[in-house]
């Protein structure tokens, strides 16, 4: 038997956004099972990368595949958690309504939801430790909880592939503990790929890293040096040379 | 208020005002709320005022103006609505335009038609005791549209509103609910400019809404408190302009207004109080 698909197939790459390149010379792949950080600086298309593997944007050139078919497909077996959601704080919801979206793929069509999605999305809410909070308005929420709430709304989707823009970008060192906890028992269920800036902390948890910057290198997280986090940093040029493949190829210029 | 029950009972126009004042509320109840939190009032404006060019055209053409009005709102959602998908940057110049040219068209038309000339006047505030049997009808038809798609499609259209790009990765089609959303606002349009004309419809259409907002924590029952509120407003409105003889539409108007005015005052004083009180025990 050949090799088991992987969760993400990147080859060969390229988007450019109003004319400037993001990405580009991408190649990635991450096996299902994986727990993948990606690092760099803003600007250095993290983010992009994501929402290439979503769908939500299309490459100029090169192909995504996620678990061997085209994103649009795969989009019921993948769950988001978007980095700063655009999201009114006045809007009348509560949590369990949030979570609940996480289902909308997979409910019928029209009506309301059905006994089983609501299964989920309490299963979620417990995994994520918010089940208490399931009445509340969204919006009163702490920051932290509302980053819980939108973890389960990307769990209750039920995800083989659970993608993380920043999951704790501004809250406290005991949620960004709690966050990472939990991350760490979700990944031995799913395939986790977590955008993050924070290098210490993503190293700590993560099985690779993925460095992004235009390009893309992916290192062991026990080969990960302070030159290479450096470099990732100066430049897509300066990340190559760091990187041991890239070498081979493009005959040592390190 | 003794004047306006004699005439509820004993004038079929005052029954049939308060019907479509219902009527016209519950379509409201329904629609304003995605109006007021997807934040597409000025979408809805344009829509409303473009709805004048219809009825003109209708008018010269010697047909029902209300038929006219349907087909424009219907169009000029459609046109705004693809423009605000596809070119988010001219959004609202291209809305603006509309707005104008809609009227303008509306205003040719009328002018060039021959015989008695239309009081524009009820076409721009509405003249809601000019009412007739076949208007509530219409309008039974457009709500019982409206109240279907809602019922059908709630869930769709609370994840567009709420967060369209995380509907989107559910694999909703968001352009088609979207596109969906905004006809259901014309048609709301539609019933709205017979109660208060075509400027004021932005009112109706907001203001319940907005102060059910107040006092709402889901959706659901931001509807249910829209309806009371327009229901109130409408039929106060009613009762409050016929023994003065004021403009009705306006009237109801004002009505909500003051309605919205003295809740978002309330809402503040409670919040503040409310915030008094956590400082105090915390003191305490």
């Amino acid at each position: 038997m050949s090799k088991a698909t992987p969760a993400v197939a990147i080859e060969d790459l390229q988007f450019s956004y109003d004319g400037a390149p993001v990405l580009q010379q991408v190649d990635l792949e991450v096996p299902e099972g994986d727990f993948l950080g990606v690092i760099g600086p803003n600007g250095g298309g993290k983010t992009t990368l994501l929402r290439l593997i979503l769908g939500l944007n299309r490459p100029d050139r090169g192909r995504v595949r996620v678990f061997g078919r085209a994103p649009q497909q795969m989009r019921r077996q993948m769950g988001y958690v978007p980095q700063k959601p655009n999201l009114d704080p006045e809007f009348p919801i509560s949590v369990d309504e949030i979570v609940l979206m996480g289902r909308l793929g997979q409910s019928r069509l029209a009506g309301g939801y059905r006994r089983e999605d609501r299964r989920a999305a309490r299963q979620a809410m417990e995994q994520v430790e918010i089940l208490p909070l399931r009445g509340r308005l969204f919006g009163k929420l702490s920051g932290g909880q509302q980053r819980r709430a939108l973890i389960a709304r990307a769990l209750a989707t039920r995800p083989r592939l659970l993608l993380l823009d920043e999951p704790t970008a501004g809250v406290d060192h005991r949620v960004e503990h709690d966050i990472y906890s939990l991350l760490d028992r979700l990944s031995e269920e799913m395939t986790i790929i977590l955008v993050s800036h924070d290098i210490g902390c993503v190293t700590e948890h993560v099985k690779r890293l993925a460095c992004v910057h235009q390009r893309v290198f992916c290192h062991e997280t026990d080969e990960i040096t302070g030159n290479i986090i450096e470099a990732v940093y100066r430049g897509p040029a300066e990340m190559s040379r760091h990187h041991p493949d890239d070498e081979e190829r493009s005959g040592g210029s390190g | 208020m003794a004047e306006f029950l004699l005439a509820l009972r004993t004038q079929t126009f005052m029954q049939n005002a308060v019907i479509v004042g219902l009527l016209a509320s519950a379509a409201c109840a329904m629609i304003g709320p995605y109006v007021v939190v997807k934040r597409i009032t000025f979408i809805s404006g344009g829509i409303s005022h473009a709805v004048l060019g219809g009825m003109g055209i209708a008018y010269f053409l010697n047909r029902e103006p209300l038929a006219g009005a349907l087909a424009a709102a219907v169009a000029a959602a459609l046109i705004i609505g693809l423009v605000s998908l596809r070119a988010r940057q001219r959004e609202d110049t291209i809305i603006g335009a509309l707005w104008a040219v809609g009227m303008a068209i509306g205003i040719v038309f009328m002018h060039k038609t021959p015989g008695y000339q239309v009081d524009l006047m009820n076409y721009l505030f509405g003249n809601i005791l000019l009412v007739d049997r076949g208007h509530i009808y219409l309008t039974i038809i457009l709500n019982a549209g409206i109240l279907a798609a809602v019922l059908l499609f709630y869930k769709r259209f609370l994840g567009i509103c709420f967060d369209e790009e995380f509907t989107r990765i559910q694999g909703v089609q968001v352009e088609l609910f979207y596109l969906l959303l905004l006809c259901l606002t014309a048609l709301t349009v539609v019933i709205l400019v017979q109660v208060v004309g075509i400027i004021l419809v932005i009112a109706l259409l907001t203001l319940p809404a907005a102060t059910a907002g107040h006092y709402s924590r889901s959706l659901k029952q931001m509807m249910a408190i829209a309806l009371l509120v327009g229901a109130a407003c409408t039929t106060g409105g009613l009762a409050l302009s016929y023994p003065y003889d004021l403009p009705s539409g306006a009237t109801i108007v004002l009505v909500a207004g003051a309605v919205y005015l003295a809740s978002t005052v309330l809402n503040r004083l409670v919040r503040r109080g409310a915030r008094a009180a956590r400082k105090d025990r915390r003191r305490g």
